[in-house]
């Protein structure tokens, strides 16, 4: 009897012990990590196609992690690197990639896409949507790939479809009015929204830094360089650029615009508020945001209906012969493991997800990105959701992707060194400055600014 | 016979405590001890003590008191001078979710946040940028570094920075900031020795067993059972709220309909499913709030290939009729809660309307009504517009009215919800 408890003892001990070993993390498996920005709504969806790239791979283990935003994943990545306990896979921005080059731990993924057993065909390279594509091979050496386009978006114009129908407004097509009967410039739009309702702020622009390096790819100015010396890199001291900033500070001044650091949180905040004060609604009815937050756009509803209907345009543009909206989104990149079996297992893992037209439809449709495969076009239940495009938040992810989509031969990206970064956010900066810099601001005052801006990035950069 | 009794009361021990691991331990209260031996990053940073005595939303520094916990990185507090609530959101972490969506580690940050700040003897806002306080994105929370004296201390600790190294957040622009060295620092350290979210355990207070169906009625009978369990169930959109909606599944035995309030959350395809008349079969968590009340939050939604746990459509234009209901109904039955209600001829006998320039809810008011057998029924609305005016208190005076709505508590006490104007008829 004694022995019959020891073994009964003993079977039961070791079941616990597999039951509570669900969690080990030594599974004799290759495990792959992945850094990310991903909200949970997108993990959800990464989950369920992992659950399939395993079905094909059962002995590699993806272990993503959302590390924060777009600069957490960057600064944790760069501290790790540092030490060697760098993530096999992440997602990037390409200014991201120039700084992780130095440490010579970013694989070039050509070696991979190259490769006649486990690479890309020719078929699936084609399917990548070509100016996403090109964005990974920019880095100074353009016989290596350092990133592959994971999702894109883009900057799209919102506007109050009903006030504008209401009032007979044309939309908005170029920025700066060529004469007085130029009623498709914003100026003259924002203007007259104006005088229409002298309590709104009839423009809103999201990302002041963006809205500047917009404007000189539009107008083909200056902005930085990939240039060895540090200080032939930052040229966006022009006097073109000045010219522009110095329109916009009048916008402001009229009151006719506000950007997110100016008014205090996204502008789309502006563009729905219905609140009331003193019996008046501050509000705007133009708002230039990414086209992956449409849904943040639409207002709420006031009981059963909406109380005014979304409309999404391209920006306006500088020259209609040279069309430039920014490209925005993740690309994913690939860092050096010591254990080769990792670097292939991370290579299969990027293959499936990237060549895989409905995790790019399914992905897309959850995030309000557009995909980077032409093929995702072709899934029926993403051609249905974008056939569904409307006006509303019910349909309004749906025609902003379309209308993001329609723009794909207008992306442009800037050029990635070290010190972009500096660059970004120095000129977002700069515009936030000069637009309120007073009434009584000086052209040497505007020009000061833009010399403190430049010296600013040299300085960081030296 | 005596060792089989033994063996036998052995097996069922095991058992149990087998049983045990499956299940959610209490989920509201979670002990956890810091390993004295790492450094302590919270103290690395120091509090500029000038000017304490002052309001954060005016100088960008102040005492504050603690208004409600909303979840590990917002609090809303009440300012130095008492006279506004200031939503914060604290700078440079970002922790799982606890509130409308539940996500592993929410739990758990958010009664650690709770856990500093009940305890402190004084708590300070302070700015990222001296002088200029600022929102986030939303434009509706204030960004704020959070420091407090703990019980019998006079050290000031910085909370942002000691829930990164507690391993309870994920880093939001952590390194960009007044403090971003140190928080970086904390961060990395958390990362390195494995704590909490990263230590690639289970959260002890997240629900990981498996999904529970049952009906409406057997989930909002039985609140405190479910908390925090993954339930699926059926039932039918009868108002949409926001982002979130009600949905009813009428009981043959009981002979009502009873409702529930589902978060849908910002996920972009939510619209597309969560619309009144939609029969969904529902796959969420449950979640008995103490801020938001019971609700179900965290669904999934798909188009291509749908998983079991997403949200399903059943059918669609499903007509939505709302029950006809007594005063004396909607005074004793428990489990109105979130039903679609219709009560009929209520003399409007006084209006409150809400003012506060802080609130979304400015310009919504409370009608409080009497019943032709004189019992108080209150009414509740929206923030009311009829071609763009804002409704005022003048269109509900002296009125009879029959009002359509959704039954909810406020501090224990039923009321009808009005979302629309062309829910209320004016009787005379």
């Amino acid at each position: 009897m004694k022995k019959l408890f020891i073994v009964i003892f003993t079977i039961i001990c070791s079941l616990s012990l597999v039951v509570l070993s669900g969690c080990s993390k030594d599974d004799g498996k290759t495990t792959v990590t992945f850094y990310h920005t991903m909200g949970a709504n997108l993990r959800e969806v990464l989950d369920k196609y992992i659950v399939k790239f395993n079905e094909e791979n059962p002995d590699i283990k993806i272990v993503h992690e959302q590390v924060g935003s777009y600069d957490d994943v960057r600064d944790q990545i760069i501290t790790e690197l540092q030490a060697g306990r760098q993530p096999a896979l992440a997602y990037c921005y390409p200014d991201h990639v120039a700084s992780y080059l130095r440490s010579k731990k970013v694989v070039d993924l050509n070696e991979y896409i190259n490769d006649p057993e486990v690479g890309l065909t020719a078929d699936q390279i084609a399917d990548f949507i070509e100016g996403y594509y090109a964005e990974g091979s920019q880095f100074g050496d353009d016989t290596k790939m350092y990133s592959l386009p994971f999702s894109k978006s883009t900057e799209v114009m919102y506007y109050n479809k009903t006030f504008f129908e209401e009032n007979e407004l044309a939309l908005p097509t170029h920025w700066f009015s060529v004469d007085e009967a130029d009623t498709t410039s914003m100026e003259y739009v924002i203007g007259t929204i104006k005088t229409i309702d002298p309590n709104s702020v009839p423009l809103g622009y999201d990302s002041e830094a963006n809205w500047f390096i917009t404007m000189t790819e539009q107008l083909n100015t200056p902005y930085t360089a990939a240039a060895t010396d540090v200080e032939d890199r930052f040229l966006f001291n022009d006097p073109s650029n000045v010219s522009f900033l110095k329109k916009f500070k009048t916008w402001y001044d009229n009151g006719w615009m506000t950007t997110q650091l100016v008014y205090g949180g996204y502008t789309s905040g502006l563009f729905t508020n219905l609140k009331q004060t003193d019996g008046k609604i501050l509000r705007s009815y133009i708002s230039i945001g990414s086209s992956a937050g449409a849904t943040y756009q639409c207002p709420a509803k006031v009981g059963e209906t909406y109380p005014f209907e979304v409309g999404i345009a391209p920006i306006p543009q500088a020259d209609q012969d040279n069309l430039k909206v920014i490209s925005q989104g993740p690309s994913i990149t690939m860092f050096k493991q010591k254990d080769e079996a990792v670097n292939d297992a991370t290579w299969l893992f990027i293959k499936y997800l990237l060549t895989n037209a409905n995790f790019q439809a399914e992905f897309s449709m959850a995030s309000g990105y557009v995909p980077v495969l032409k093929s995702a076009f072709e899934v029926p239940a993403y051609i249905d959701f974008l056939a569904d495009a409307g006006y509303t938040k019910e349909t309004i992810a749906s025609l902003s992707a379309k209308v993001c989509m329609e723009q794909e031969d207008n992306y442009f990206t800037s050029p990635a060194f070290v010190g972009s970064t500096d660059a970004r956010d120095e000129v977002g900066q700069l515009l936030v400055s000069v637009i309120s810099a007073g009434k009584n601001a000086t052209d040497a005052d505007i020009n000061e600014l833009f010399i403190d801006a430049v010296n600013k990035c040299i300085t960081l950069n030296r | 016979m005596r060792m089989k009794r033994f063996i036998i009361f052995l097996l069922l021990i095991i058992a149990s405590l087998g049983l045990a691991s499956c299940k959610t331990t209490d989920p509201t209260s979670w002990d956890y001890v810091r390993d004295q031996s790492l450094t302590d990053f919270a103290i690395q940073a120091t509090l500029n003590e000038n000017n304490l005595n002052s309001d954060f939303d005016v100088t960008g520094r102040g005492y504050v008191t603690v208004e409600t916990f909303i979840d590990g990185d917002t609090v809303h507090f009440r300012n130095y001078s008492k006279t506004r609530i200031l939503k914060v959101r604290f700078i440079a972490i970002d922790t799982p979710e606890s509130t409308g969506k539940v996500e592993p580690w929410g739990k758990p940050a958010s009664l650690y946040t709770k856990s500093k700040l009940e305890d402190a003897q004084a708590i300070v806002l302070e700015s990222n940028e001296e002088g200029n306080p600022v929102f986030d994105s939303t434009g509706e929370r204030y960004l704020a570094w959070v420091w407090y004296q703990a019980k019998d201390s006079d050290v000031w600790r910085n909370l942002n920075v000691e829930i990164l190294q507690d391993g309870l957040a994920m880093g939001k622009n952590s390194s960009s900031n007044r403090y971003g060295t140190i928080a970086q620092a904390a961060l990395t350290d958390a990362r390195a020795n494995d704590l909490n979210l990263y230590s690639g355990e289970n959260d002890p207070l997240f629900f990981y067993g498996e999904t529970v169906e049952l009906t409406i009625k057997a989930l909002v009978t039985n609140k405190d059972a479910y908390n925090g369990i993954k339930v699926r169930f059926e039932g039918v959109v009868t108002k949409v709220d926001g982002n979130a909606v009600y949905i009813e599944q009428y009981d043959e035995d009981a002979n009502q309909a009873f409702g529930v309030y589902v978060y849908g959350g910002y996920a972009s395809l939510a619209p597309r499913f969560l619309v009144v008349g939609y029969q969904l079969i529902i796959t969420g968590t449950a979640d008995n709030n103490e801020n938001f009340g019971f609700q179900v939050s965290g669904l999934s939604f798909s188009l291509i290939d749908p998983t079991v746990n997403d949200v399903v459509i059943v059918a669609k234009n499903v007509e939505t009729t709302p029950t006809l209901i007594l005063a004396d109904e909607l005074l004793t039955n428990e489990y109105l809660d979130a039903t679609y209600v219709k009560m009929e001829n209520l003399q409007v006998v006084s209006i409150y309307t809400t003012t506060n320039d802080d609130s979304s809810s400015q310009g919504a008011m409370t009608l409080t009504c009497q019943t032709a057998d004189q019992q108080t029924i209150i009414v509740r609305t929206v923030v009311l517009m009829s071609n763009n005016e804002l409704v005022t208190e003048e269109y509900f005076q002296n009125k009879t009215i029959t009002v359509i709505g959704i039954v909810n508590y406020f501090e224990g006490v039923p009321q009808i919800q009005l979302f629309n104007l062309n829910d209320v008829t004016i009787i005379q």
